[in-house]
């Protein structure tokens, strides 16, 4: 093997330091923003480090607003939303890649079909959808629809993940007294986990972070998510920045152990070694 | 130990929309018999193994398992086993896990299963193997834990797919010797698919010969080989492969002669049905052509040679016919050197050339 010059490392950990400080600069003022009094906030201006921290907004977010409240129904819908999705994705996509049915083309071309509208256009039929089957103003309205949404697109992803696997495991399953299912569930299943967390983890981020069908589907502040909480520190005349970046700190906590938890998964490469190698 | 599995075959197809894989194989395989399906790949040979199986339904016949129907039973019903191409171990379990996996669907004691382990790695030589995940080991060590993996369950059949089309020579022949001992041991009855005649020659009790979906001939290694039953078959076993050359017979006094164009080649003694234009395809084995001296027999002349250190292959030109002789001799010939050639008269096989079926003496 040829040994890269030292200069190849300069040039490729500079490369890679910009990258980082370019995706992580927002996050970082952020942050900045979230630990300065308010009586800096305006005085200072731009600098890149408050000349003292504090951790007043933070107080505030959890004792004086509803935000706790916005956080748990958030939790809820995305990890309902993810599980859901899962369940109906991984079924989906292993009917995709095993399977040829009549009609296979046309169901795949009209779930394609649903990624295709503007969002905007379809809220108000959404609306009157749910709205007398008492889905609206519910957490359960908005899991059915990001549901709806996300499933698509998750099952494409997992029908490349299941193409992965090689066929002839499961049917050295089945030939070693597995049903279909049991094959698909002994085998296919462990050896696709690391596409099944990253598929979560698609879904859970987009749900999280939704904002439009959590704003106009739900009015009640009792079935608000984050991202709608986090408007209400928008108010006519001022926008309390401290206590917005101080919400959005804590609202990246959960997406962040989601993928800490899941990342165990998403670097393994378990099917290598299946074939000849 | 399963008695009574003997798998009788009658009129199997299959159809994929109008491709037909498999047209109308019939197959008796005995209890304990090792039966080799050969054949060039797009013959139809894995498809009959796979719906000996299970993993692909028929479109047409039966397939019987000692004295069960098994048209309409699902895989994991059959008790065959399977050995793959691609070996198939499940990447994620270790080889223990690989092993036991089917006891353990079947809810086998966890000692017995422990034992059958135990047993079966012994056999093959794999114990110190057995925490091991299928990604930590060679080829040759998978091959093992796949074998492994059938023989713990001992199964009425054992059904190979190419098991040894992933490994290098030398470690194919051993892999040869060890199957099919094995087998002899255990007395199970086998199906083998390949695409190599040298391991259905060397290993067969019985060879199914395959081309087009359909069975050429079915028969012992000699019987392939000594008594094609056309082109096919003559051509695909052996090898170097039989020489075919277009001929006519002319009908002599003692017997009938077999010219090349203008050149008479051999002759043969038994009476044969002939063709109205007298046209036929002559088969003879390299081996079966003795060469001599150029003072005697037809005269060759040689284009090549290639030594195979047991002997030599030599490409020969007979007027304007190529020809392949091999002999274990060190002959003393030289390339673009004349050479003596003789066929023995039972040693000149003859095929219709149109249905390129064998013509027998009557």
């Amino acid at each position: 093997m040829h040994r890269k010059g030292r200069s190849y490392w300069i040039r490729h950990y500079a490369l890679i330091s910009a990258y980082l400080l370019f995706a992580l600069f927002p996050l970082f003022w952020l942050l900045k923003v979230s630990l300065t009094p308010n009586n800096l906030l305006y005085s200072e201006g731009v600098r890149l480090l408050p000349s003292q921290l504090s951790f007043e907004h933070y107080a505030s977010v959890l004792s004086h607003t509803q935000f706790p409240l916005y956080f748990r129904n958030s939790v809820i819908v995305s990890v309902a939303t993810s599980l859901v999705v899962a369940l109906f994705a991984s079924s989906a996509g292993y009917g995709f890649s095993r399977f040829q049915f009549r009609g296979k083309a046309w169901i795949v071309g009209m779930m394609l079909v649903t990624q295709m509208f503007p969002l905007v256009m379809i809220i108000a039929p959404i609306f009157k959808m749910l709205s007398p089957l008492g889905l609206t103003n519910s957490l359960t309205g908005l899991i059915v629809v990001y549901s709806a949404f996300n499933v698509p697109f998750a099952s494409f992803l997992m029908q490349t993940f299941i193409d992965a696997v090689p066929k002839d495991l499961e049917e050295a399953a089945m030939l070693d007294g597995a049903t279909r299912f049991g094959a698909a569930w002994r085998v296919v299943m462990p050896l696709t986990l690391p596409g099944l967390a990253a598929t979560m983890g698609f879904v859970f981020t987009a749900a999280w972070s939704e904002l439009l069908f959590a704003l106009m589907l739900n009015s009640s502040s009792d079935a608000s998510t984050f991202p709608v909480g986090l408007l209400s520190f928008v108010s006519k005349f001022s926008v309390d920045f401290g206590q917005m970046m101080a919400a959005g700190v804590l609202a990246l906590v959960p997406v962040c152990v989601f993928f800490v938890f899941m990342q165990r998964y998403l670097v393994q490469g378990l099917t290598a070694g299946a074939m000849k190698g | 130990m399963s008695f009574l599995a003997a798998i009788r075959i009658t009129g199997l197809s299959k159809n994929y929309g109008n491709v037909e894989v498999l047209r109308g194989v019939d197959l008796h395989i005995a209890n304990g018999e090792f039966v080799v399906l050969v054949g060039p790949s797009g013959c139809g040979k894995s498809t009959l193994l796979r719906l000996i199986a299970g993993l692909e339904e028929p479109s047409a016949g039966e397939i019987h398992i000692g004295e069960r129907l098994v048209n309409d039973l699902a895989p994991k019903d059959r008790d065959v086993a399977m050995v793959f191409q691609s070996y198939a171990l499940y990447p994620h379990m270790t080889v223990r896990e690989n092993m036991s996996f089917s006891l353990k669907l079947r809810d086998v004691p966890p000692q017995i299963i422990d034992a059958s382990v135990r047993a079966a790695s012994e056999k093959l030589g794999i114990q110190e193997l057995l925490e091991r995940k299928p990604r930590a080991l060679s080829g040759g060590q998978r091959q093992r834990v796949a074998m492994g993996r059938a023989l713990v369950r001992e199964p009425k059949a054992f059904l190979f797919d190419e098991p040894l089309s992933n490994l290098d020579a030398r470690l194919r022949e051993q892999m040869r010797y060890e199957i099919r001992k094995l087998q002899r041991d255990l007395g199970t009855t086998s199906i083998y698919v390949t695409h190599d005649q040298i391991e259905a020659l060397t290993m067969a009790d019985r060879i199914v010969a395959m081309k087009d979906g359909i069975a050429q001939q079915i028969g012992a290694p000699s019987e392939l080989y000594d008594d094609p039953a056309n082109l096919f078959v003559a051509g695909f076993i052996g090898s170097p492969a039989m020489n075919f050359l277009d001929a006519t017979l002319v009908e002599e006094s003692d017997g009938i002669a077999v010219m090349l164009g203008r050149e008479r080649f051999g002759k043969i003694r038994q009476q044969v049905q002939l063709r109205e234009d007298r046209r036929v395809v002559v088969g003879v084995r390299p081996e079966r052509i003795e060469l001599a001296d150029s003072s005697l027999g037809l005269p060759g002349h040689i284009e090549l040679i290639e030594p195979t250190g047991l002997g030599m292959v030599l490409h020969l030109r007979f007027f304007g016919h190529r020809l392949k002789a091999f002999t274990a001799e060190r002959l003393d010939a030289r390339v673009n050197g004349p050479i003596g050639m003789a066929v023995a008269p039972a040693d000149l096989l003859l095929f219709d050339p149109d249905s390129g079926l064998r013509i027998r003496p009557r």
